[in-house]
């Protein structure tokens, strides 16, 4: 099962002051946006400090401390805003050598550490096969110096083995509106005419929770 | 706690479902979630071949408020990095529907309805396509448009599976896939894909 790793996290500030995080200060509980229904004045997105990752990770949940720069964003009086978490679920093929354990990119066909691969062994010859001759129509792998008089399968030597490796991303999308106002409709199911809330002037920030590599300059 | 997620595959008549983590998933000419390298996927001298159809659906647990908007997409080069020929109608297909969600609804209580179906076609050779007009998948096959090319499934137009809401743990709606293959398809192993799910937690 795969679990987002928390890097930075939200907090809602409201307009008197309170506070809605998504990480319990105390307990490292989380939570999500929709559980917190207030107007908001101000969202904040806060790099995670050791001290909370320790508590979240106690939690049963996944973080780790970063030094991602703050954001702040001020919701327009009168505006409204909408955050939500976005989770992207990946599995990627990756090897995994039976020899020294070394995971490596499935592009390659042998280990880059040991140099293991996977063989062909033919029984008849006492010898491994580098290029053996694989018959797509009958789906066999015989050997190529045995074919011309009697043709032999091939034992395949795996050494190298494929799994799949998770990777779970978060981030956070945060739109902001300048203003709302009510909107009459007509509810065709119900014949009769509503008022929804329209937000008007949308932006649309996209915050991203990944832990970005770079180099060094020289 | 936050959602642990993991994304599952449907396999045999009463659609048992097994979690793909350390599995390795192949589209091949058998119903079977890890297939190593049997029964492969087979070039025919003229006409179509297809994988056996692959149901997949996401399995999030966990404490949310409300999950939504669950979407798949790929990098756009399936037909090419597997050397399907897509110029001669070869790639990776996915069920559609001409309205609503994509995904195939595989549980009565969370989805109102429950339209898996087990794969078919002739084992060791060709599956049957989604969208045969006799074998197809029942829940595809009779819409205008019953599939949808995955490469066209990209980051910023991903095809929608399962528009929720979901409060509570949940299977979501599966994914139907299938690879249809032309005699110009190129012979040989194939390079790893990868297929991104993301989803909306509020």
């Amino acid at each position: 099962m795969a679990q987002p790793l928390f890097r930075r996290y939200w907090i809602k500030v409201h307009p008197d002051g309170s506070a809605f995080s998504q990480f319990d200060p105390f307990s490292g509980k989380s939570h999500e946006s929709g559980e917190d229904k207030d107007p908001v004045a101000q969202v904040l997105f806060y790099p995670m400090s050791p001290g909370l990752a320790d508590k979240i990770c106690k939690q049963g949940d996944k973080a780790e401390p970063s030094n991602l720069p703050p954001l702040v964003f001020d919701i327009p009086i009168g505006g409204g805003a909408k955050l939500y978490r976005v989770g992207k679920l990946r599995y990627d093929l990756r090897q995994i050598c039976g020899i020294c354990q070394m995971e490596f990119s499935p592009d390659l066909e042998e280990c880059p550490r040991c140099l293991a691969k996977n063989q062909w062994y033919c029984g008849s010859c006492d010898a491994l096969k580098d290029k053996p001759i694989i018959d797509h129509e009958t789906n066999q792998v015989r050997c190529p110096d045995c074919e011309a008089t009697l043709p032999r399968g091939l034992r395949h030597i795996e050494c190298i083995g494929d799994f799949y490796q998770e990777s779970h991303y978060t981030s956070y999308v945060l739109e902001i509106s300048d203003r709302c106002r009510e909107v009459e409709y007509m509810d065709i199911d119900e014949g009769d005419w509503k008022t929804c809330t329209q937000a008007q002037n949308t932006q649309r920030h996209f915050i991203l929770d990944y832990k970005i590599n770079r180099k060094a300059p020289t | 706690m936050a959602e642990t997620a993991v994304i599952m595959e449907l396999n045999g008549a009463g659609g048992v479902k097994t979690s793909l983590a350390s599995k390795v998933a192949r589209f091949c000419t058998e119903d079977s979630v890890e297939p190593l390298l049997n029964h492969p996927c087979r070039i025919p001298a003229s006409g179509f071949n297809y994988s056996f159809r692959k149901t997949w659906c996401l399995y999030i647990t966990g404490d949310f408020n409300q999950v939504r908007d669950i979407y798949a997409y790929g990098d756009g080069e399936f037909a090419d990095d597997w050397g399907l020929s897509p110029a001669n109608g070869g790639g990776l297909f996915v069920g559609n529907r001409d309205t609503g969600d994509n995904g195939l609804p595989i549980d009565a209580v969370l989805h109102g309805s429950d339209e898996y179906a087990v794969a078919t076609g002739i084992i060791g050779t060709t599956g049957h396509s989604i969208e045969d007009v006799v074998n197809g998948h029942p829940y595809y096959k009779d819409q205008s448009t019953p599939v949808k090319n995955f490469d066209e499934c990209l980051a910023d137009a991903p095809h929608l599976v399962d528009s929720g809401p979901y409060t509570d743990d949940f299977y979501s709606k599966a994914l139907v896939a299938s690879a249809k293959i032309p005699p110009q398809a190129a012979y040989g192993k194939k390079t790893a894909k990868s297929i991104t799910w993301i989803y909306n937690i509020f």
